[in-house]
Formats: C-alpha cells, structure tokens, sequence
C-alpha cells in the first residue's frame, strides 16, 4: 500500500510556487522599486502606508500613495519588494548549483560505481581533494579572486555539490550494478556505456533528484550566509541575507527587518527539505516493496 | 520429587495475544503449571509452541505490542509478578529468577568486559563494592569451568568461543543465587560435544545450588534424565505434563506419543523412515477451534474440533493432560 | 603499519594539493595589491617596485615554491595593512575559535544525545514524532538566522547575555563563558541534528539484540541500560559523523565569529577580505584547509582504530 504523502507535502509545494512565481513574475508585479528610498518611512512596520513617486507615461512625476506589506528596512525601501528581488538570487543559485553539481557530480559516481577500480579510486581521489576545503572557505577564496557575479557564485557552489552528489550517484549505482539484469547485460557483450545510460540511469534518477532537493536547501542557506557576510551578489541586488544583516543594526527598534526575511527564507529551506524527505521516503517504500 | 513442598512459581491461565495490524496471535493460550522450590521443570514443543515467549512472560519481558490477558496469574513466593511495577520486577530480575538465553554468540554485550557483565549484576542486586564484585565475578567463571578466570575477566566476549560464552551467561545468571534459573534452549546453538557438558555444568549447579530450574527445548534428549518433569506445549497451551519416564512409557495424549515417537532411535535400521507428525506447525493467528492439534491427529473424532479439551489428571496428581480421547 | 604509511601518504599528497590549489586561486593580478596598496595617484614606477618587491613578477610555481618554503619555518608573510606577521595573527586568534568550536560541540553532543537515546527508546511514541519534528526544523534554520535570533530574544529582548563581544579567560572563567553561550548554541542547536538522527537509527537497532533482553533480565534499570549498555554499540556511525561535522562546524564557526563579534580566525579571515588584505586571506585561507585535512585524517585513524574490534568481533560471530 502506497503511503499518502504527508499534509507537510502539499503545504510546502504551495509555498515553493508562491516563492518561485514570484521571483518569475517579479516585474509584473505592481511593486515599488527595490531600491527606491522612502526617506519619511524608515524602518516602518509591516502594513504602514508611504508615498512613492513614479513616472507615468507621459514622463511627469506622480505622488502615489503605497502599502508597505511588510515595511520598510533601514534605508526606507519596501521590504516585499526586496525579497521578492532576493529569491532570484536565492533561487537561481539555489537551483543553478545544484544542477551542475547533479550533472558532474552525478556522472562522475555511475562511472566510478559502475567500472571501479583504478579509475573509480581516482575519481574518488579527486572528490576527496574538493572535500578537502570546508565550503565556505572554499567559496570566499573563489570570490576573492573571480569577483562576485551571478556565475562564479553559482559555478563555485556547483562545484562544492560535486562529491555529495557523486557520493550519493555511486552508491546507488554499485547497487544497481550488482543486480542480476546488469550483470547479465554486461556478460552478453552489450557497450557498456550504452548499460549504463540505458538501464541504470533511469533507475537512479528518482533517488538523485529527490536528494538534490536537499542539496538545493543547503546551497540556500549557503548563499544566504555569504550574502549575510555582505559577500554575495553586488549591491544593489536585493538577496535575503543581505536584509537580514542590515536589519541586525536595528533589530531593537525594528525586528522586523531582520526576522521577516528569516522567516521567509526558514520557510522555503524547509519546504525543499520537507518535500525532498517525502520524496525519498515513497522511493524507499517502493524499493522495499520490489 | 522434591522434597520441599512449598510452590514457588505458580502460572495459572496465562494467556498473551499480540495484535499485528488486524489479526490477533495468540502467543500463549492458557498456560497453567507448577514450580517446586528444588524442583526441575522441562518444558518440550516445536518452534512456535510459545516456549520462549512463556520463559520471558515469566519475568515480565513482553515485547511492547504483546498484552497480558486478565485473569492470567504468575504467582512467585505468593506474589503476583503480574501486578508487580517495572522497578518491582527489576528487584527480582537477575536475583531470584534468572534467564539464560538461547544463542550465546548475540546474548552478552560485545563492548562490555566479560567480568563486568557479571560484577555489574553482583553490584546492582547485593550492593557490594566493584571491586570485591569483580573477585566474585572470577570465582563464578572458575566455578563454570572455564579456564584462567583472571584473564578472561578481563577480556571481551568476542574472544571466548560459544561453549564458554554460554558459560559466562551461565555464571551471570547464578551470580546472585537465584530461587529459580529459566534456561531457554541452553543448547541449541552449540555443538553436541558441548551440549552435555553445558547439561552437565547446569545439572552440578542444580544439585550445588538447590535452585529451581525450568529448561527449554525442542529436543527430548537434552531434558531426559535431567528433569523431575515435563511439560508439552502445543500452540500456546500446556498439553500434557508428567515426570519424564511416565511421559516415555504412559503418554495419554496423542501429541505426545507423536512427539516421542518422532525420535530417531539407535535400534533403527539405517535408512528407516522417521516418523514424522503429519501436517505443519500452527498459525497462532487462525487457531482452530476446538483443540489445536486436532487436524494433525490421527486419533481426532468429532468433538476434538468443537471444543477445547480441558485438564484431566491421570491416576496421580503429578500427571495431567489435555485430550477429549486420550491414549 | 602498511596501512598507516599509505595513509600518511595520501595526507602528503592531499595537503600539497589543497596548498597549491589555494595558492593559485589567490593568485591574484600582478597589477591588484600594488595599485591597491599605492593609491590612485602612483606613477607606473612605484608600482612596479612594489610588484618587485613582493616578488609577485616571478613565475607562479616558483612563488608557490618560497611560499611553502617560508611557511615550514613558520613565516607566512606580513599583513599588508598592518605590517603584523600573518603567523602571528592567526595563533594569537586561534585560542577564540577553538573555543567556540568545543563549546559548541559540547552543546551539540549534550542535546544530541540524550535526544538520540530518548526517542529512540520510546520509539513510535509521541516524544519521538516531536523530538524529530524540532530536530527537522533545526536543520532547516541557518546558522546566521539562529544567531540574530539568540541576540534579538537574550541580548535584547532579555537582556539575558551579552550581543556581542568577548572577554579572553585572562578575565574571569564566568565571564569568559558567557560571551561564548551565546554563540555556541547557535552553532549546537544546528548541529545536533545530524547526530541526533545517526545515534537514533544506531540505537533502534541495538535496542532490538538479544544482549539487550539479556541486560533486561538481570534487573537493570532502562537508565543504565540505555546509557551502560546500549550507547556505546550505537556510537559508531555517531563518531564518524561527528568527524565529517567537523568541516561544517569551522565554515558556521566563521560566521558565528562575525554575528558575535568574537576575535577569532574567521573574522580574521572576513575582515581581511572586507579589506583586500591578499597576505592574511591566503595565510588563513591555508591554515584552516589544512587544519581540516588534519582532523580528518585523525577521524580516518579513529576509525580504524576502533574498527579491528568489531572485525574481530564479526569475524567470530
């Protein structure tokens, strides 16, 4: 009997869209700039109304008047606009990271599971060398030098997935590769690169993309701690860490700044985690029932 | 025979049910038997009769889905171990009723000393000091016979061989002189070589120790001539108990002629057929109605399989069986 | 002793790798530390001196070379805003981050394992669901997001701790711990959870062995049997993963330092960054890499050390 999915399940997935429409749909979405200072509303709460000025179609200057949903940060602008701008950030390292790392990372394991031995030992060799750093080391050095654009970010934290992903690819590959139906395809002569894409890589594709699910919720965490360490993407690109430490100069006066985006960020890590521990869970439970 | 006649375990009617989703195993169905101080109980049946289950019930150690029916009484000394506390029963765990266990390689903690396992118990029931325990525990491994006690109080069981782990647990279990030691299969998973002389080792203490024992097997050549009598489970239930030569010669109920007569003999011809009990062991969750064995027995009339046969005694107290049709 | 020289020798090679590789990521331009360090407004000549002076003209494997030739005898370089030997600044920050990376681990441990051990005993039941609900959660929150909690709920709102700071154990032991009680539970309330879930699977499994029946019916009680008994048979993955924690603990270490402002390596390290300070960020850079390599090459030994007992042990099985 299949077991239901969890009501954590349906509740996360709906939370994942409403943060990936709106990092999607960002700019059709009737927000104040994300950099625009509203001097008169530093700080606000959540709810506070202010006044912004835009230009309409013939170019003149128009006061308008504004809800602030979720406030203001220190500088005056609207906070639902900031984070609504950071989940690109997070998610397009959050999702681009975890891609390479799943497509190298992953590729590297069948091989080194599925031909071992000098070439699976070497390979592992290599693995070991990249775990030889602790992550975020790794990740100030690389920006150090490459700068802090889009792509070395994502490409440096592509690269620390690497080994978990190979890790993960390996052993579920030497599983599979010792299993009757492989070993009698390989006895019968068949390309063996053709084996391995055709009858292994399908059935380690569900268990690697529900682990990379996890891998995704750290690789968020990851990019907030390095955007909290103001080393993340360029100013004035809006990311949910970058908040967060500006808010913790006013976390007395106005909690909000810092805690809201926390929340926010909480909630999203936990809704990767939640559904990639659902997804893992139907996975062991059709394995055991084969 | 003892010579004491004072009970000292008393189970009347126990039964256990385990519920595993919606069916119901009826691990013991009824049991109803008497321990003499001194006294040595065999207890006989096929795997899945319910006679591990009643050595741990016993002591309380159910696993965490079974339940205890009511009404099901273990009396010990005159007091209901049923109704007894965890911390009650843990006072008379170890000390006035042990347990030895079937497989010798999986029954002693791997990480602990083997002297300690023994020292720990003489500490927590006698309140002695560790290191006058840990004198103790070396005198109790000599006492079972295994060599250079000091060193191998010192040593992990991984380093003694199964007949001398069996006999550290044996050590373990006397350890604090307990009124009554329940040996479950004692020798089940050793060689037959050693199997006397682990039969032997607990027969010297039986005498030494004027202990009370209850043994467990599936093999009638392990209890004979070690026991004052013996107990035949079927399914759960008590079918027939007696001294060993009245249940060799005098068997009233079928299951137990079959059970004997199932023993390959040394008189037999090579190549003769054994004869074995027709059908397979039953399924606790479907029980038959009527007497459990009725659809294995070649001597089953009607009313074996409508009603549950109850206890008959034979011609002297001390024998008592279960059967509509007796032999 | 076969073994342990192939170990050792792997640590050479995965060392030499990690220095070098770090070595050439921070390599950076010629042009950058000397324009940085001359101003805007330097001719093309005092550039150039400087280039001539930090050596940075010559070929890169021969710079890695005097690096590493340097460094054995202990000289990383000088701090390009202070002058202050890099050595030096590093070992006087040492102390800090190795003590909030033991009291954080003490933490981690002392909630992971009781944790671990209770819900694994009472397995099924409600304590267990709770316990892994909060341990989920727990492993959802960053590291960063935990401290600014502690700060804004018992600095501010409680006034409970200090926010920030640091008193060296020079001062006062009390005092000392304070400033660390905060900074190590944000780490060890992250932390635990990894350890809490291994311990509890482990246990699971112990719980259901004879020996633990065997325990049970010599009258222990379930404390001593859970703590005496079963902990030390479930402790193996435990011990394993602490090791490989010990990667993640320095990375979180860093950040803890920054929230708290504890004078420890990773500020260090980001402080130096913040000021382009190339010297330091390749000196700490190197050191905590090789820290890392270190520690988990004593795990590995660990590991097969306390492995021949339990081969033994499965071999007479």
């Amino acid at each position: 009997m299949p077991e239901k999915l969890p009501l954590s399940f349906p509740l996360s997935l709906a939370w994942l869209i409403l943060v990936i429409s709106c990092a999607l749909f960002a700019d059709f979405l009737p927000l104040p700039e994300y950099d625009h200072m509203d001097w008169q509303n530093i700080s606000s709460p959540p709810g506070s109304v202010g006044e912004i000025t835009i230009y309409d179609s013939s170019g003149q200057e128009v006061k308008k008047s504004c809800r602030y949903l979720l406030g203001t940060d220190t500088m005056g602008r609207d906070i639902f606009t900031r984070l609504v701008f950071g989940s690109r950030v997070s998610l397009a390292i959050g999702l681009i990271a975890p891609a390479i790392g799943l497509l190298i990372g992953g590729f590297a394991g069948m091989i080194a599971g599925f031909f071992r031995g000098k070439l699976g030992g070497s390979i592992m060799t290599a693995m070991d060398i990249i775990l030889a750093f602790p992550g975020l080391v790794f990740l100030l050095a690389v920006t150090f030098n490459f700068g802090r654009s889009l792509t070395s970010l994502a490409v440096a934290m592509g690269m620390l997935t690497i080994p978990a992903f190979c890790r993960v690819a390996r052993a579920n590959t030497l599983k599979l590769a010792s299993r009757g139906f492989v070993t009698s395809a390989r006895m019968t002569g068949q390309n063996e690169m053709k084996i391995l894409i055709k009858e292994i890589l399908p059935n380690i594709l569900a268990p690697m993309l529900s682990y990379a699910l996890f891998i995704i919720a750290g690789v968020i965490i990851v990019e907030g701690a390095l955007s909290f360490l103001s080393l993340s993407v360029l100013p004035p690109t809006p990311s949910w860490g970058g908040i967060i430490v500006e808010g913790k100069e006013a976390l007395e006066i106005a909690p909000h700044i810092s805690l809201i985006p926390a929340c926010v960020m909480f909630l999203t890590v936990l809704s990767f985690n939640l559904i990639g521990d659902a997804l893992m869970n139907r996975i062991d439970e059709q394995r055991r029932q084969l | 025979m003892s010579r004491f006649s004072e009970k000292l375990l008393e189970i009347e009617n126990l039964r256990i049910h385990i519920k595993v989703g919606n069916r119901l195993i009826r691990a013991i169905n009824g049991v109803s038997l008497n321990v003499d101080e001194g006294e040595t109980l065999g207890i006989v049946g096929e795997s899945g009769s319910g006679k591990s289950m009643l050595c741990r019930a016993i002591l309380g150690l159910f696993p965490q889905d079974a339940v205890l029916e009511e009404n099901s009484v273990i009396k010990f000394k005159e007091c209901d171990l049923t109704q007894l506390t965890e911390k009650q029963l843990n006072k008379i765990r170890g000390k006035e009723i042990s347990l030895i266990l079937q497989n010798p390689m999986t029954s002693l903690n791997p990480v602990i000393k083997t002297g300690k396992q023994i020292s720990e118990t003489l500490v927590r029931h006698l309140k002695i000091k560790r290191k006058t325990a840990r004198k103790n525990a070396v005198q109790l491994i000599k006492s079972v016979g295994i060599p250079m006690s000091e060193r191998i109080a010192d040593q992990y069981p991984y380093s003694l061989s199964g007949g001398m782990r069996q006999r550290a647990a044996i050590a373990i279990a006397i350890s604090c002189e307990p009124k009554l030691l329940i040996a479950d299969e004692p020798t089940t998973a050793l060689d037959v070589t050693l199997q006397a002389e682990i039969m032997d080792l607990l027969g010297e203490l039986r005498f030494r120790k004027k202990m009370a024992m209850i043994l467990v097997s599936h093999d009638f050549g392990v209890i004979a001539n070690r026991t004052d009598k013996v107990a035949v489970m079927y399914a759960g239930k008590i079918v027939e108990m007696a001294c060993m030569n009245k249940l060799f010669t005098k068997a009233r109920m079928p299951y137990t002629r079959a059970l004997i007569n199932s023993i390959p003999k040394i008189e037999d011809k090579p190549f003769a057929r054994l004869d074995a009990i027709k059908g397979t062991p039953p399924n606790l969750a479907q029980l038959p109605s009527g007497c459990s064995f009725s659809p294995r027995c070649n001597k089953a009339k009607k009313l074996c399989f409508e009603k549950e046969p109850r206890l008959t005694f034979d011609t002297d107290d001390k024998h008592f069986f279960a059967c509509w049709h007796p032999i | 002793m076969k073994q342990l020289a192939k170990r050792l020798l792997r640590l050479a090679f995965v060392l030499i790798a990690v220095t070098a590789l770090t070595f050439i990521t921070l390599d950076l331009l010629p042009g950058d530390i000397a324009e940085y360090m001359t101003g805007d407004e330097s001719s093309l000549e005092d550039i150039e001196a400087i280039r001539e002076d930090l050596g940075l003209n010559k070929n890169i494997l021969v710079r890695y070379g005097e690096w590493l030739k340097n460094a054995a005898r202990g000289d990383l370089g000088k701090s390009l805003r202070t002058e202050q030997p890099v050595a030096e600044a590093i070992l006087s920050r040492l102390p800090v981050t190795l003590e909030l990376i033991a009291i954080s681990l003490f933490i981690s441990l002392a909630l992971a394992v009781p944790a671990g051990i209770l819900s694994a005993y009472r397995e099924g039941t409600w304590i267990d669901k709770t316990l892994n609900c909060i341990a989920f959660s727990g492993s959802s929150i960053p590291v960063f997001i935990m401290g600014i909690l502690f700060i804004y709920l018992f600095a501010l709102k409680l006034s409970w701790l200090p926010a920030t700071g640091y008193i060296p154990l020079s001062d006062g032991f009390f005092a000392n711990i304070k400033t660390f009680i905060l900074p190590g539970l944000s780490l060890g309330l992250v932390e635990w959870v990894p350890l809490m879930r291994v311990l509890r699977t482990d246990m699971i499994a112990t719980l259901k062995e004879d020996y633990i029946l065997a325990a049970r019916a010599k009258g222990h009680s379930a404390f001593y049997i859970l703590f005496a008994h079963a902990l030390r048979p479930s402790s193996f993955t435990l011990i394993t993963i602490l090791g490989l924690q010990i990667g993640h603990l320095i990375s979180r270490a860093l950040i803890v330092e920054m929230i708290f402002a504890l004078p420890g390596i990773g500020r260090l390290l980001v402080n130096a960054i913040y000021g382009r300070d190339f010297i330091i960020v390749q000196g700490c850079v190197i050191v905590i890499a090789i820290s890392y390599v270190f520690v988990n090459f004593i795990v590995d030994i660990l590991y097969a050390l306390l492995d021949p007992r339990i081969r033994q042990e499965n071999a007479h099985a």
